[in-house]
């Protein structure tokens, strides 16, 4: 059971307590024969064992990011937290302690032992992310509830289930629920589930599976229909289009636009709205349509791009691959010879291979240095080909909006007439019962509704000026940040790295003579 | 009748006419106006007496030998069925058309020379060529091809050269005779494969001709050997040359054009003076395997098939030469001319130039100009549409010079007697048998072909291909062997004799899945075996071992180790056998890993140096795709490391690491420390393994020997007859069968026999005397009963006695006796219990049965019909 806390001194977990659970997990005498590195890297260390030490607190455990087996067991912990960057734990024990909720298992995404027996939890939650799930032990704890039990029906890889001590497993039908509503379940309270009882529980709530089953369809549907959903919306948004496949833009035009809305009730606007909204959306249409094509062109050009590069990364390399290798065996029969002789490298071969090094050198130099100029031609010309497929993007797209912005003007040119028209009509004492009591006041005088469409205009206008603001400023980011990142990854830091490369071996290879 | 000749005569216009004539029952018709230069045969069945005399211009001219006196060709003419003996009114009948329809060819074309038309068959009876040919479709699927069946055919007879080589043969067989005696001339041959060939669908024709005297006399030595290996084509690697939009420019190229010209230069000079000599050695060779002259070139007879397309799927005519099975194109120049050609249904003369053998000629049958045919057939054969259904113009024949008009005689087709040969057969043990005696040898250009039927040779053997290095089969080069339905497994052995090396080839289903060996004799022994990696546990497909080094080659092996090489220290050489028991050291074992895609690949190991005389690992790991260089790390052995009472000290000095780059990982002093007591572990099971290898090669060497010695055959379940195991079962069933047949006889054994013979066994008794047999058999039962239970009864009562015996005695001697005599008294007293008790048991049995088996004879006696009337006994 877990002990009562204010009995003993809550321990907290401290730099010296987490090297003593490391060093102490390591082999006796083991010290004796390696002598200790400086510093214990907590990075490695892939076991840790914290239990039987009071803690109340899960804490300080960010450094071990390497860690895939974490027993805290026996302590007096009541929340779980501090598991974020451990994400390749797949097995935590937090048995024997005062945990009152699940929480916290979010990152976990390797787990597939958890272990939670003899806590205080009522309810099991929020482990929707522990996908692998294999073994897990709730034992002893305050379950008391069905949906706990139908909450673990996701669980696809779950074989063992551990539920004994909870309120709900003293119920008299709790064994056939639980193992007709998990099929997935192997082993319930340390048993084999037999096929025979199982069956039997199965035919028992053959209803009440039947519409669980149902349900959890309608859901899984549901969610791939989102993520189909939230996949082509990303596709529009890297082609720049969004919300350019329906009616959206139009929609927000006139969602802002208080005056507009009342305006449009004006009698014999209708047909003009109609008209708007049709060749607005043609336009939209063909603007997002023209905008899937051209990220269709831009991603082969890069496709085409990155190809090409790899290929002559992967040639360059494998050049210079080979002439190290056979460097190295150059070396080996240079060796070979010394060790037939039996006696320390002589004056004549060691200037003899200090040669062949500075030739080494030299040849692997040259190569980087034709590497570094192919892929900087070609990433100039690559630049060059999609700076040009923005700007020509760019500029049909403006010429779309100018579109737009005509058939606005146009559209608000009728609406005035129209409105002026209706003013007239109205001080002439036509039309008096088909107004809303709001768009009446608009049409009291000329004045009052010629500002009102001009607002109106002024909103659609601004919405159009948005979005195309928003585009332009959207792929030209997009084509700077792509072309920096080239430049930076594959111009410099490359450079670099090959350079480097080549002089730690330049000198791992002189070093080597040098001991002789 | 405008044209008398071919398909097309009975046209409109004529039909008419020729019904009424049929209808006038043989008025003579005389055919105005023949323009055709064709002869033909005009004889119908019935007119022919009619129409040859009237004919002044196809008067018979009879030559003396034109009727040769009957020659028969067999030992045994009266076995023969008696279409072979005699001919058919029918065959007579066309025997006379033929002999018409030579007559004319003869008085047409005084120059050229006869045609094969009515040899005689191996009974010395003249039989029409058409005749002769038998189509059968034989109950084997390899003779469903032609290039099979040809094949077959070549293989299964002996062949025999025409005597005279100039002239036609006086006799042809018939394919039957030629079957069972397995031997025949190129006619003989040409009959049977056509015989079979159009029986499997085929559109086939023998051939009467000429042809170069190798063809004739089946001299293969100047063709090259059919079983050579084939060359590996040596396939271009194709680099696609797509040149992408991206594609970097090329390093400048600073070498020099001039030198790069000077050296081509050289080369091609060096290329042409190759090819010169290549050239040179080609016309030498050329020479020497150039025949001699032939005095009879252009008159050597020959006969061999040719098959038209349109059946089969057969897209254009070729020759099949029957004798040796090869397919010909109908340009060869090895055949000189056609006289005449026929299948089983009609005869064709051949009317086109053969001045260049057979290379301008054309196959089209139904060129009327080209092909004279024998008889016409309404529905004709090669596909033409004629209009009436039952007649035709087997139309009179029209010297073209004289432009006589001849005799058109009205009839109906001419009908084909059916082929007076038997059907073929051919036994299953005589096909699989296939050459003559089992066996067969070819020669060729510079090779031997022996062949031989599957299960002759003891060792399996079915094929032998030696290659020699001269025209004279003298001296050996090469010698390649082919086996069947070895236990071991061997299919093709090759013997260099040259190199002295051999190559082995193995079916799968050895036990150690050995696919390919290849070693060679001698001191500087070196063999490489191929297996079947699939089949072996450890995934070795390769292991090739030489004095000094042991390589093994693995594929797909979940530890990704892909080969594996030991390096041994040379023996010392010492005279005397070598001992092969003592192990050579090793120096070193390199494995080489594949790449594990699951790790980084400056963790995989990619190659692992077991330096074990030099104490040291060497390891290097795989080259990331980003670095030039992979990384690599050495380990020194400690000095005590084999002791196992020390505990290795770690020190710095034991390890020396190259990282590719600084950014990789790593690995702690404890890591390198465990790591390095892991390959001295590591080391030892890799040594272990490396022995193991070798050993596996040593038995590998003694148990083919094994192999060699015992070659016995393997034989299938399937295989009746040869399956010794099953023809014993067959037996042991028939022996069961037999006992329980006479078991049952035993049974029904006759119980008024011993009676019947008392009384002298009379062939009918009477009321009296079978009644007293009643009473007989009746009373003999009865005593015998009597006797078996009284001599039951005898016997129980002489064990009681002996028991009560052996009890006094014991009770008498009871003090003082041993322990052992006690229990064996007590012993003895359970036993003759024992066998009181059986009596007993038998004894009540006896009482209990004797009765039933009395009611039992009775019935018997009562149903017996020799005891009733009418009392017949025999």
């Amino acid at each position: 059971m877990a002990r009562l806390y204010d009995a003993i001194e809550p321990e907290v977990i401290s730099m010296s307590m987490l090297q003593h659970a490391v060093e102490s997990s390591r082999a006796d005498g083991e010290s004796l024969v390696i002598p200790k590195d400086e510093k214990l890297n907590f990075s490695e260390v892939n076991v840790l064992r914290l239990d039987f030490r009071n803690i109340l607190r899960m804490e300080n455990l960010w450094l071990f990011s390497n860690l895939t087996k974490l027993q805290m067991d026996n302590n007096i912990i009541e929340r779980i937290e501090g598991l974020d960057t451990l994400q390749k734990l797949t097995w935590l024990d937090l048995s024997f302690n005062n945990i009152t909720r699940i929480e916290g298992l979010d990152s976990l995404t390797e787990l597939t032992d958890l272990s939670l027996y003899n806590n205080r939890i009522t309810i099991i939650e929020n482990m929707d992310s522990l996908k692998k799930l294999n073994v897990f032990s709730i034992g002893n704890n305050q379950i008391d509830d069905e949906n706990s039990i139908r909450y673990l029906r996701r669980f696809d890889n779950l074989r063992t289930l551990c539920l004994r001590g909870n309120p709900f497993a003293s119920k008299p039908d709790y064994y056939i629920f639980t193992i007709s509503h998990l099929p997935q379940v192997h082993f319930l309270d340390y048993k084999l589930i037999d096929d025979a009882p199982r069956e039997e529980a199965t035919k028992k709530y053959e209803i009440q599976l039947q519409q669980l089953i149902t349900l959890e369809e309608q859901e899984r549907e549901k969610e791939k229909t989102g993520e189909d959903q939230a996949k082509q919306y990303q596709l529009h948004k890297d082609a720049f289009v969004e919300n350019m496949d329906q009616n959206q833009l139009f929609t927000a035009m006139f969602k802002d636009d208080v005056e507009g809305q009342k305006l449009i009730l004006v009698p014999g606007s209708d047909e003009l709205m109609t008209q708007f909204e049709q060749k607005c959306n043609a336009i939209v249409y063909s603007m997002f349509e023209f905008g899937l094509k051209e990220k269709e062109i831009r991603d082969r050009e890069i496709e085409d791009f990155w190809i090409c590069v790899n290929e002559a990364k992967n040639e360059n390399t494998r050049q210079a691959a080979a002439i190290v290798d056979e460097f190295k065996t150059y070396r080996s029969t240079l060796f070979a010879k010394e060790d037939l002789e039996q006696q320390g490298v002589s004056p004549e071969l060691a200037s003899e291979y200090d040669d062949a090094l500075t030739n080494l050198r030299n040849k692997l130099m040259a190569l980087e240095i034709t590497l570094v100029d192919q892929l900087e031609e070609t990433i100039q010309t690559f630049e060059r080909n999609l700076a040009e497929m923005v700007s020509n993007f760019t500029e049909s797209m403006r010429a779309n909006f100018s579109q737009l912005r005509e058939l606005q003007a146009f559209f608000n040119e009728n609406i005035i007439n129209l409105c002026v028209a209706t003013v007239e009509r109205i001080m002439k004492g036509e039309l008096e019962d088909e107004f809303p009591d709001d768009t009446r006041e608009l049409f009291t005088d000329k004045d009052t509704i010629m500002n009102a469409c001009q607002t109106s205009d002024e909103v659609h206008r601004t919405k159009i000026d948005q979005r195309e603001d928003e585009m332009f400023s959207r792929i030209s980011n997009w084509l700077t940040t792509m072309m920096d990142n080239i430049h930076e990854e594959e111009e410099y830091k490359r450079n670099r790295k090959r350079i480097i490369e080549i002089s730690r071996l330049i000198d791992y290879l002189r070093a080597d003579i040098e001991d002789m | 009748m405008t044209d008398p000749v071919g398909p097309e005569i009975p046209n409109n216009t004529n039909g008419h006419e020729l019904t009424h004539e049929t209808d006038n029952d043989g008025e003579e018709f005389t055919n105005i106006n023949v323009e055709s230069s064709d002869f033909q045969t005009t004889l119908t069945n019935e007119q022919q007496e009619d129409i040859l005399p009237s004919k002044p211009k196809l008067q018979p001219i009879i030559a003396p030998d034109m009727f040769p006196p009957p020659l028969v060709t067999c030992d045994n003419p009266e076995d023969y069925p008696e279409s072979y003996r005699k001919n058919s009114e029918k065959e007579e009948l066309i025997l006379t058309f033929v002999e018409n329809f030579r007559r004319q060819y003869h008085y047409i074309y005084r120059d050229r020379k006869p045609i094969l038309l009515t040899p005689l068959n191996e009974c010395g009876v003249p039989k029409f060529v058409c005749t002769t040919i038998q189509p059968t479709m034989l109950a084997f699927s390899e003779l469903f091809q032609w290039n099979l069946g040809a094949e077959f055919i070549a293989d299964h007879l002996n062949y025999e050269l025409l005597d005279p080589a100039h002239e036609l043969p006086k006799t042809l067989w018939s394919p039957t005779k030629v079957l069972a005696d397995q031997r025949g001339n190129c006619f003989d041959y040409a009959n049977l494969l056509c015989s079979l060939l159009i029986g499997a669908g085929y559109d086939a024709y023998v051939v009467s001709g000429y042809a170069t005297r190798e063809v004739c006399y089946m001299d293969t030595t100047r063709l090259p050997n059919p079983y050579a290996k084939k060359k590996h084509e040596e396939r271009m690697e194709q680099i696609k040359a797509q040149h992408k939009k991206y594609t970097v420019k090329p390093p400048k190229d600073l070498t020099s054009k001039y030198d790069a010209y000077m050296h081509q230069r050289r080369l091609d000079q060096i290329q042409a003076e190759k090819n010169r000599l290549q050239e040179e050695e080609n016309k030498r060779i050329a020479e020497i395997e150039k025949p001699l002259p032939d005095p009879l070139y252009g008159i050597r007879v020959h006969a061999w098939v040719l098959v038209l397309p349109g059946k089969r799927e057969v897209p254009e005519a070729f020759f099949i030469e029957s004798t040796t099975g090869h397919a010909k194109a109908t340009n060869d120049p090895e055949y000189l001319g056609i006289e005449s050609v026929w299948n089983h249904q009609n005869l064709w003369v051949n009317m086109q130039d053969c001045s260049n053998g057979c290379e301008s000629l054309q196959f089209d049958l139904n060129d009327q100009a080209r092909w004279e045919f024998m008889f016409t057939y309404s529905t004709n054969l090669r596909g033409a549409v004629t209009t009436s259904l039952n007649t035709l113009g087997g139309s009179a024949i029209l010297d073209e010079e004289e432009e006589k008009p001849t005799v058109e005689t009205t009839q109906k087709d001419i009908e084909l007697p059916p082929s007076w040969v038997l059907t073929l057969n051919i036994t299953p043990k005589d096909f699989q048998k296939r050459y003559p005696h089992s066996r067969k040898t070819y020669f060729y250009k510079k090779t031997r072909v022996e062949k031989y039927a599957p299960y002759s040779m003891k060792d399996g053997i079915v094929l032998k291909v030696s290659e020699f290095a001269d025209y004279d089969f003298k001296e050996l080069i090469y010698v390649t062997q082919k086996h069947e339905h070895r236990h071991d497994k061997l299919e093709i052995r090759e013997h260099d004799v040259r190199t002295n090396m051999v190559y082995e080839n193995y079916l799968p289903g050895r036990s150690d899945h050995l696919k390919e060996h290849t070693y060679g004799f001698g001191p500087e022994f070196e063999r490489i075996m191929i297996y079947y990696d699939k089949a072996r546990l450890d995934g070795l497909a390769r292991r090739h071992e030489t004095i000094l080094e042991l390589t093994d080659y693995f594929i797909n092996r979940d530890d990704f180790l892909e080969y594996r090489q030991a390096i041994f220290e040379p023996r010392p050489k010492k005279f005397g056998p070598a001992d092969k028991d003592t192990q050579r050291p090793i120096i070193s074992i390199t494995e080489r890993y594949g790449r594990n895609l699951q790790l980084n690949a400056n963790d995989d190991i990619h190659e692992l140096v077991y330096a074990i005389k030099e104490n040291k690992f060497v390891m290097t790991y795989h080259r990331d795709s980003n670095h030039i260089t992979p990384s690599t790390r050495t380990f020194c052995k400690p000095a005590n490391w084999n002791d196992k009472a020390f505990t290795i000290q770690w020190n710095e000095d034991l390890q020396d690491t190259y990282q590719a780059d600084e950014e990789f990982k790593q690995m702690s002093k404890r890591d390198l420390y465990f790591k390095m007591l892991h390959l001295i572990e590591q080391e030892e099971e890799v040594i272990k393994r490396v022995r193991k290898a070798e050993d596996e090669t040593r038995d590998l060497q003694s148990r083919r020997q094994q192999e060699e010695l015992s070659s016995d055959l393997e034989i299938s379940v399937y295989d009746i007859d040869r399956n010794e195991k099953s023809k014993i079962y067959r037996k042991l069933l028939q022996q069961k069968a037999d006992e329980e047949k006479r078991k049952k006889e035993i049974h029904d054994v006759d119980y008024l026999a011993p009676f019947l013979a008392a009384i002298g066994n009379p062939e009918r008794i009477n009321v009296q005397l079978a009644q007293q047999l009643r009473l007989a058999a009746q009373r003999d039962f009865k005593d015998r009963s009597i006797r078996k239970a009284n001599l039951m009864q005898a016997r129980y009562e002489s064990e009681i006695q002996e028991l009560i015996s052996k009890q006094q005695w014991y009770q008498k001697h009871q003090i003082g006796m041993s322990k052992e005599d006690e229990l064996e008294y007590q012993r003895l007293c359970q036993e003759a219990q024992f066998r009181l008790h059986i009596l007993e048991e038998r004894l009540k049995r006896h009482k209990e049965l004797a009765t039933e088996k009395y009611m039992q004879l009775e019935n018997k006696l009562n149903e017996d019909p020799r005891l009733k009337e009418p009392y017949i006994v025999r």
